[in-house]
């Protein structure tokens, strides 16, 4: 022992009173309530503060609690009015986790001791200690608290391991009866149980932090991984989108176009594709797509068509990848017009055995094309024709007007002579014929001359009046009524009004001839378009198709044995030509025929009256 | 009295002509080729030629009215032609005064013609 020792000692001692006196101001404790402690009452509260603690210690999950509880506990049965609950740190040293009653200037010095203090190793070595706080010569003189003359160091164990310590504090030096150690010794037994339950409790939440963290980064990633995949399927999305515009961009394509495009399976034969062109071509924008099969194709076709369309089927599993086969053919549009298509038929989709599937057929409309490939091939006919014509006009004109000098002599000669009526009459025929004869070359010139009339603005009207009146006392003879629905407006056309009169004229002398007796022959016209339609409509006996495609053909006559000179409707479609329009024929034997003449349509000239 | 000489290869109309013109009140002289007419108009000295612009052997019957009228300015035509085409249209403005006739004709449409020159 040291000379300063036992001089801070000495000093400790002389200073007893006045702590003491300090002591009592500070601490609700007297020495009263210290003296009670050996009252048997004084054990029944020991009891119910036991119970209380297990209590409380059962109850709470919060460690703090379970601190705070069991310092009040032990401070309740110590009697001592100072108390710190230490905790063994991992490192070996003390960290106060609960005070009651320490002055704030100590909380600070007393808050921590390191492993190699006096303290930890109480704490390590486990045996509780009950001193006067002056028989304490390893406590720090810092640590000295006023007033404080006992102490009880109560060390908390578990299954062996040192827990931590309550420590306590009295102002009176009395310390704890041994009675009442062994209900401390309880207390600390109740609260190292609750430590170490309370720790293993903590360790299970921060393992199950350390979970719910994992599981959050693990939430983290997957939510990044979902929004990745969202982008994935935006882009997706998009592409698709990037698709369907692409779809939608090639369909107007096919449906802006002229060109007629069709894909269709094989067998059965069935449309996957009609663009728009197409469907309307085929009247068939209103039906599904499965509709449109065989049996719809082939009520479209003409005969031939649908007998070529019925070899091609048959013929299919010859359409190598890429052969393509062109087709002409003729049906009827959705208005029950002839028309003509070119198509190109190819391979679109062979099964994987090798199997033709589907074919993609694409067309142009080549009715205009067809037309005018007919009117030309007529032009060139009447243009073959007029030569020979005008070979065969200039021979036959120089014996016919022989005849007909000749016949004028005889008549001259035999009005000389005596009266011979029959003589007369013959040389009458034989004159007339000559001019009939005559008449036939100067309609064959006038188509072989090929040469374009004279034009001028005019209106249809007077023409249609005149060319009914120039037949009417034909139609009157055959008994057929010949009615004018004159135009709602005048229709006025560059035209050369003879030539036009002679055309209506030859037609209604056509549609007279066809008609039954109380038949009636209609002569119509009305604006159509940039055209004029002049059309001539009669009941009569009609015209086969056969007949139809050759009826503007020069000589093609079928009243040969009534007086037709098989010129008419060639002359017709001459001149019709030279005006630039189109003669349009539809019949069917039995059902009469409609004719009608297409002509190009002025607007209504300046200075000119219908 | 005027006098016509009738310039034609096919005879039905020389004689025809021949025949009734002189009812008429005129005189007539035929001619079947372009030297025979030539050889006509030389002794005959006619007032109007009467003449189809296509002889035999394609003599051009233009060629020999322009001759014909060189020789005698005063001598008025009357073509006749079996075809006519805008070529010979075209051919017969260099004869301002002259007629046309297309075959076959009546009498009466020759004399017609013969009276408008």
């Amino acid at each position: 022992m040291t000379g300063k020792a036992v001089s801070s000692r000495t000093e400790a001692a002389r200073g007893g009173k006045q702590r003491r006196a300090a002591a009592s101001r500070r601490y609700p404790l007297s020495t009263e309530s210290l003296a009670a402690a050996a009252r048997p009452q004084r054990f029944e509260q020991v009891i119910a503060v036991l119970r209380d603690l297990a209590a409380a210690l059962a109850r709470t999950a919060e460690p703090g609690e379970a601190y705070s509880a069991g310092l009040d506990a032990a401070m309740a049965i110590a009697d001592m009015p100072v108390g710190a609950f230490y905790l063994r740190t991992s490192g070996g040293g003390l960290e106060m986790v609960a005070s009651k009653c320490l002055p704030a200037e100590y909380a600070v010095s007393l808050q921590r001791y390191e492993a190699d203090s006096p303290q930890a190793a109480i704490v390590v070595k486990g045996e509780p200690i009950y001193a006067a706080y002056a028989d304490l010569p390893e406590c720090h003189p810092a640590a000295r608290l006023p007033g404080v003359e006992s102490i009880a160091i109560l060390p908390l164990r578990k299954d062996g391991q040192a827990l931590g310590c309550i420590c306590l504090g009295s102002p009176s030096q009395a310390g704890v009866v041994p009675a009442l150690r062994i209900a401390l010794e309880a207390v600390v037994t109740q609260v190292g149980e609750a430590v170490a339950r309370l720790q293993a409790e903590e360790e299970l939440r921060q393992t199950h932090g350390r979970l719910e963290s994992r599981v959050r980064q693990r939430t983290r990633e997957l939510m990044q991984a979902n929004r990745r995949l969202q982008r994935e399927i935006a882009e997706h999305l998009r592409s698709e989108e990037n698709l369907e515009r692409a779809e939608r961009l090639l369909r107007n394509m096919s449906d802006a176009t002229q060109a007629l495009l069709c894909i269709l399976d094989v067998s059965p034969l069935r449309a996957v594709y009609v663009n728009r062109p197409f469907r309307e071509l085929l009247g068939a924008t209103s039906i599904s797509l499965s509709q449109i099969d065989h049996a719809f194709l082939v009520s479209r076709l003409d005969e031939a068509a649908a007998a070529a369309q019925a070899a091609d089927l048959a013929a299919l599993d010859t359409l190598k990848a890429n052969d393509v086969w062109q087709r002409e053919w003729r049906g009827r549009d959705a208005q029950g017009r002839w028309r003509w298509v070119h198509l190109w038929v190819s391979p679109y989709c062979f099964a994987p055995d090798g199997k033709l599937q589907q074919i993609v057929c694409t067309g142009i409309d080549i009715t205009e094309q067809k037309e005018a490939e007919r009117s030309a091939r007529q032009v060139e006919r009447l243009v073959a024709l007029g030569t020979l014509a005008a070979g065969i006009a200039h021979e036959l004109n120089n014996p016919l007007g022989a005849i007909v000098l000749s016949v004028e002599t005889a008549q001259a000669a035999l009005r000389e002579a005596a009266d011979e009526p029959l003589l007369e009459a013959s040389l009458s025929n034989i004159q007339a014929s000559a001019m009939r004869c005559s008449q036939i070359i100067k309609n064959v010139l006038q188509l072989a001359r090929n040469r374009s009339s004279v034009k001028s603005p005019a209106s249809l009207g007077p023409v249609l009046q005149e060319a009914v009146a120039s037949v009417r006392s034909a139609a009157q003879t055959r008994d057929v009524t010949v009615a004018l629905c004159p135009p709602t407006q005048p229709l006025w056309l560059s035209m050369n009004a003879t030539d036009v009169l002679r055309a209506i004229v030859n037609l209604l002398a056509n549609a007279i001839e066809a008609s039954a007796a109380s038949g009636e022959v209609r002569l119509s016209a009305e604006p159509r378009g940039e055209r004029v339609a002049i059309v001539v409509q009669d009941q009569g006996c009609g015209i086969s198709s056969e007949h139809i495609a050759h009826i503007f053909d020069p000589f093609y006559t079928t009243r040969i044995h009534e007086g037709g000179t098989g010129l008419g409707l060639t002359l017709v479609h001459h001149i019709v030509h030279d005006h630039g329009g189109a003669v349009e024929v539809e019949s069917a034997p039995g059902k009469g025929a409609v004719v009608t003449l297409l002509l190009p349509r002025l607007s209504r000239p300046k200075g000119l009256t219908a | 009295m005027t006098r016509i000489l009738i310039v034609d290869d096919e005879p039905a109309y020389r004689d025809s002509l021949r025949l009734l013109i002189p009812c008429e009140g005129y005189q007539v002289e035929t001619a079947a080729t372009a030297d025979e007419a030539f050889d006509r108009a030389t002794q005959f000295k006619p007032n109007i030629l009467v003449i189809d612009w296509m002889l035999k052997e394609r003599t051009d019957g233009l060629e020999v009215a322009r001759k014909l009228c060189a020789a005698d300015p005063h001598l008025k035509v009357i073509f006749i032609t079996g075809y006519p085409t805008a070529s010979l249209e075209a051919r017969l403005r260099a004869f301002p005064a002259a007629q046309c006739l297309t075959k076959p004709f009546t009498l009466q449409s020759l004399i017609d013609a013969i009276r408008r020159l």
